[in-house]
């Protein structure tokens, strides 16, 4: 009777701390926090993104040169042969597409697939704080580390997903897990992320993502592996991200 | 040639980025088209023996695009030649046969660009600036004529001797000021008549991806004055609507006209004070489908009648090898009508492991309800070689818009990347 007493204050105590904690933790700042390990929020950053999709048992590969400052992005194929030189310009919300052939940029929606699961505006920098409105709806574990879980409702159409639950993890306040939701509230993507790399900003070591693998949920042979690799802080000129002045 | 050919495959063999020192950047890329091109006949009474186009039945195509792009800090040079070898077979069914090799080299891009600052960019040199929504055309921009040619997937388009300076006032605000210092050897617009050097001045607002308008003006050495302008406006999701416009007092172009020699082209509405405009309008709907539809309005254009004096001059010139007679073909218009509608359909991701895209675009002249619709494909075979393959039908009866030169003509072969 004791111990059962004993589990039930253990219960309540440890549902207390989790309400306390989340009250005390804003959804902002948390989404902030995980944002500035997946390239977002940072003054000038570059870095190389090698994406592997298996798809219905056949596979492609493409590799990317990232370069972020803020909330612009510059993306430019790199490979395969037949891909390189395509660009892929972010402007806050707004994307444009410029390939070799084509007289002039045209806009496309970050939602567009660009490889297997991996929607174009998946390879940029992440500003979730700034794309979507976040409340803490719960907190569980992954892998025995404690997490918040957010749901997170996009501001504007332009953005990659209506609807994400996210999952952000106490300690660190990087995302470890996002679910994409339909409109029905279904997962039909889900995303895991690694933190293996990191960068020095300002003097500061920050942690950040190495790894971010994206599994159809209905299909879950069907997977596209983001990579990573080489991200270092680099400072660019804002006039390097102007659609007047893109690379043609 | 070939070793210089190889060299540069060697090259391209080097991994993409070779940095002595960690900013340089240096990239090659090399793109080939191999082509096959059938071109039917077609009957045309102002085409007789093939004499006035001198149009091929049977061509090849041998492309060579290489690329090297060298970037250091915040500068950049661009370098992109162009070879072309096409060997030619070009019927005259009265007289002689024709097979012809046609060897070109021309630059589409040699540019060297530097930025000052987060807001102030200048580029120089032969480049390819284009702006604005519409597909068909860009009436804003005269830097960069219409040609027929520009609707198929092999087309490139040249570059411009181009000094551009661009100033940016925060994300959204863009000045840019740009003047034509040579032409590139591009073919006179107006023949014989065409301006070299142009200013142009260009002031653009965002306010996101699909919603923005841009003001223009300018004057070329031997054209006049004129305004232009660009808006687009996202409705809904993946709907937008957009226009590309541009106006002048007057046309500098060549119209047909009575004189005592009979029938010549002159430019009779260079005196007036009538505003002028060419607007291409349209709508545009981006999911997984990219489907537009546009409108042209074209108040420079012949009227019906005005179009077939045009192809009388040229009907008794017998040849476009006068100035006066190739202006039958080049008399300054982008389009010779007065409206016209357009659409396009490109589907991307179809077939067995979403390998291959397919572009349909059909252009309408309203004028003579004459036609010409497109049909292309790339197949994705592997990681540096597409099969590619375009067919062009011309629709309407002989000696209308579309119908003059050509019939169905159907290109096809491989385009490979390095």
């Amino acid at each position: 009777m004791k111990m059962n007493n004993f589990k039930a204050f253990s219960a309540i105590a440890f549902l207390w701390t989790g309400i306390i904690t989340a009250a005390e933790t804003s959804p902002t700042e948390l989404l902030k926090a995980s944002d500035r390990a997946r390239g977002g929020l940072l003054k000038g950053l570059e870095w190389k993104v090698q994406l592997k999709t298996i798809e219905a048992g056949s596979t492609t590969e493409r590799e990317f040169g990232i370069e972020a400052k803020g909330d612009d992005a510059l993306i430019e194929a790199l490979s395969p042969a037949r891909n390189k030189g395509e660009v892929y310009l972010f402007n806050d919300r707004d994307m444009w597409f410029y390939k070799p052939g084509l007289r002039k940029p045209i806009s496309i929606s970050a939602r567009q697939r660009l490889s297997g699961q991996a929607a174009n505006g998946d390879i940029a920098s992440t500003h979730y704080s700034r794309d979507y409105e976040g409340s803490i709806v719960g907190k569980t574990k992954i892998d025995g580390e404690p997490v918040f879980i957010l749901d997170l409702k996009a501001k504007d159409k332009k953005v990659t997903y209506d609807r994400i639950k996210y999952y952000i993890s106490e300690k660190s306040k990087l995302a470890m897990k996002a679910e994409f939701l339909s409109l029905e509230g279904e997962p039909f993507k889900v995303a895991t992320f690694k933190y293996g790399n990191s960068i020095l900003s300002s003097g500061q070591k920050i942690q950040f993502i190495s790894r971010m693998t994206i599994t159809d949920s209905k299909f879950a042979e069907n997977i596209s592996d983001i990579t990573y690799v080489n991200p270092k802080e680099k400072d660019f000129s804002g006039s390097k991200f102007n659609i007047n002045n893109l690379a043609r | 040639m070939p070793s210089v050919f190889f060299t540069f495959i060697f090259l391209l063999q080097i991994p993409a980025e070779k940095s002595a020192v960690s900013d340089l950047n240096f990239k090659l890329g090399l793109e080939t088209y191999t082509l096959g091109q059938y071109i039917a006949e077609k009957k045309s009474t102002i085409n007789i023996d093939n004499r006035v186009f001198k149009s091929p039945r049977w061509a090849g195509d041998l492309d060579l695009r290489p690329s090297a792009k060298m970037s250091f800090r915040d500068l950049k040079f661009v370098a992109e030649p162009r070879f072309e070898l096409q060997p030619q077979w070009i019927p005259h069914p009265l007289t002689k046969n024709e097979f012809r090799l046609e060897r070109n080299f021309s630059l589409t891009q040699l540019y060297a660009s530097c930025a000052f600052s987060d807001a102030l960019n200048f580029s120089g040199g032969v480049q390819n600036f284009q702006w604005g929504p519409a597909e068909l055309m860009t009436p804003s921009n005269p830097l960069i004529h219409f040609d027929p040619r520009q609707k198929s997937i092999f087309w490139v388009e040249k570059g411009r001797g181009l000094l551009k300076i661009n100033y940016s006032l925060g994300e959204n605000f863009s000045l840019i000021a740009l003047t034509q210092i040579f032409d590139n050897k591009i073919p006179d617009w107006i023949a014989g008549y065409d301006s070299k050097y142009i200013g142009l001045l260009k002031i653009e607002f965002q306010k996101g991806g699909s919603d923005y308008i841009g003001l223009t003006g300018g004057k070329g050495d031997k054209s006049r004055v004129w305004i232009g302008e660009y808006a687009s406006l996202g409705l809904l999701d993946g709907l937008s609507v957009y226009g590309d416009a541009r106006h002048t007092l007057g046309s500098d172009a060549f119209y047909p006209a009575t004189t005592q020699n009979g029938i010549s082209l002159e430019r009779i509405k260079s005196e007036s004070s009538r505003m002028e405009s060419l607007a291409d309008l349209g709508i545009r709907f981006d999911g997984r489908l990219d489907i537009r539809g546009e409108f042209l309005i074209n108040s420079y254009g012949f009227t019906k009648r005005e179009f077939n004096s045009s192809l009388q001059t040229a009907l008794l010139s017998g040849s476009l090898t006068s100035v006066e007679s190739s202006r039958a073909l080049h008399p300054g218009l982008e389009l010779p009508g007065k409206y016209y509608l357009y659409q396009s359909i490109r589907i991307n991701d179809l077939g067995p492991g979403k390998r291959i895209t397919l572009l349909e675009r059909y252009l309408h002249s309203l004028m003579d309800q004459s036609g010409i619709g497109f049909l292309s494909t790339e197949i994705i075979l592997n990681d540096f070689m597409l099969a590619v393959a375009e067919l062009a039908v011309p629709r309407g009866e002989s000696n209308r818009e579309f119908t003059l030169s050509e019939g169905i003509s159907i290109q096809a072969g491989f385009k490979f990347s390095f």
